[in-house]
């Protein structure tokens, strides 16, 4: 008897149980691919209509929806005149110019500004460097890393690569991009897009981690 | 983490691997989650191999019987599998997130700290950084995931702000739809 006793475990297994369809414990079908077919298939589960507190705190947020909707429909009355005044131009008549065409003018003039100023802002996202860093599998087991963008940020790629050849002790080249032939890219034999990352914080302080990606599925993932 | 599992495409990716290196994983896991010991017998039986797949991404999985235990990312921690948790929810610390959070939870996504704080949620345990917790939710028996502390339990109700645990391994993942790998 007391062999039994020791074999059995203290912590006792909990039995789950898992839906047949989706293949989630039971609780979770809701949020399971298949929601619709598993409620058909099993039910509603027990968990799934216990009264939370967030159930109650989403009662009190649609009363106050409701009472927000009141007081913005006395508002808009007051915002209309509003927005007519606003439209409203003083215009000098020495000046032989409607007060239409006036209108017309100033609204060109603010349409040039809005243009120039995003003009502005697409060089200036344009400007941003970014270094990414993809692993490509060149065969079964064997991977080619490539780094691109590593000479906006100053850095030689002659250099570079060789820093890394030292490093991780395998071939590393400069090859011109295939996307982009006007600029360069660094090619290093085998898998080592996480070590590249240490590397370029230990060598290159410069960088900023924020702005290195590694580049799965044509995604850009941030890589820390 | 477990976006894609993808075995390596080298042909002894599912090794046997030597006893000194059984003994070593079954060690670092007894080591690290304590509450094992209890049922040793039971996670690790005697003349059972212990065998080691090597997934893409340094990625390593123990299997006991072909089905997955543990896995872990390089020389890191031993992290248990939604499955494994289930059946023994004790051996990790518990962290509750809201009813609002499960969704985003179950896509993948990190635990922010908002999330741990609101009304729903829970974190009875103090806890440090780094620190391996089962992620619970709110009005569910079962874990929804598994996370790594990335600040402790004060810091997260004192900044209440930018994520919390980062999530290792989440109900629907590849690792999770995978349980036996033959």
């Amino acid at each position: 008897m007391s062999d039994t006793e020791s074999s059995t475990p203290s912590q006792p297994i909990v039995v789950v149980e898992y839906c047949k369809i989706c293949s989630l414990p039971t609780e979770y079908c809701e949020y399971g691919p298949s929601a619709k077919q598993c409620l058909k298939e099993n039910g509603p589960h027990p968990n799934n209509n216990k009264n939370t507190a967030s159930g109650k705190d989403s009662s009190n947020t649609t009363a106050t929806t409701t009472t927000t909707d009141t007081t913005t429909t006395t508002t808009t009355s007051t915002e209309n005149t509003e927005e007519k005044l606003k439209d409203l131009k003083i215009v000098d008549d020495s000046k032989e110019v409607s007060h239409v065409d006036a209108g017309k003018s100033e609204s060109k003039e603010a349409t040039g500004e809005e243009k120039e100023k995003e003009k502005v802002s697409k060089k200036k996202k344009e400007v941003k460097p970014q270094i990414i860093i993809e692993v490509n599998q060149r065969n079964k087991r064997k991977h080619v890393t490539k780094i691109t963008g590593l000479e906006l940020y100053g850095i030689k790629l002659s250099d570079a690569a060789k820093v890394m050849a030292k490093k991780f002790s395998c071939g590393c080249s400069v090859v011109k991009s295939i996307s982009n032939p006007n600029s360069e890219d660094i090619d290093i034999q085998g898998d080592f897009g996480e070590e590249l990352v240490d590397l370029i914080e230990e060598k290159y302080p410069t960088v900023p981690l924020s702005e290195i990606y590694f580049l799965e599925d044509k995604k850009k993932v941030k890589a820390r | 983490m477990f976006k894609k599992l993808s075995l390596k495409g080298s042909s002894n990716t599912n090794n046997q691997i030597k006893s000194s290196l059984q003994r070593n994983i079954k060690n670092s896991i007894l080591a690290q989650y304590p509450k094992l010991k209890d049922i040793e017998e039971d996670v690790f039986p005697k003349k059972v191999p212990i065998v080691q797949v090597k997934c893409q991404n340094h990625i390593n999985l123990v299997l006991i019987n072909n089905e997955v235990l543990f896995f872990n990312e390089r020389e890191g921690p031993y992290y248990p599998t939604l499955r494994f948790l289930h059946k023994y929810p004790n051996i990790l610390p518990h962290v509750q997130v809201d009813k609002g959070a499960i969704k985003f939870v179950l896509q993948g996504a990190n635990i922010m700290c908002r999330g741990l704080t609101s009304p729903g949620a829970k974190m009875e345990v103090d806890l440090p950084v780094d620190a391996i917790v089962a992620v619970m939710a709110e009005g569910k028996d079962h874990a929804s995931a598994i996370g790594v502390m990335k600040m402790s339990t004060n810091d997260i109700r004192t900044i209440n702000n930018d994520i919390g645990i980062n999530n290792i391994h989440y109900l629907g993942d590849s690792l999770y739809m995978s349980p036996n790998l033959e």
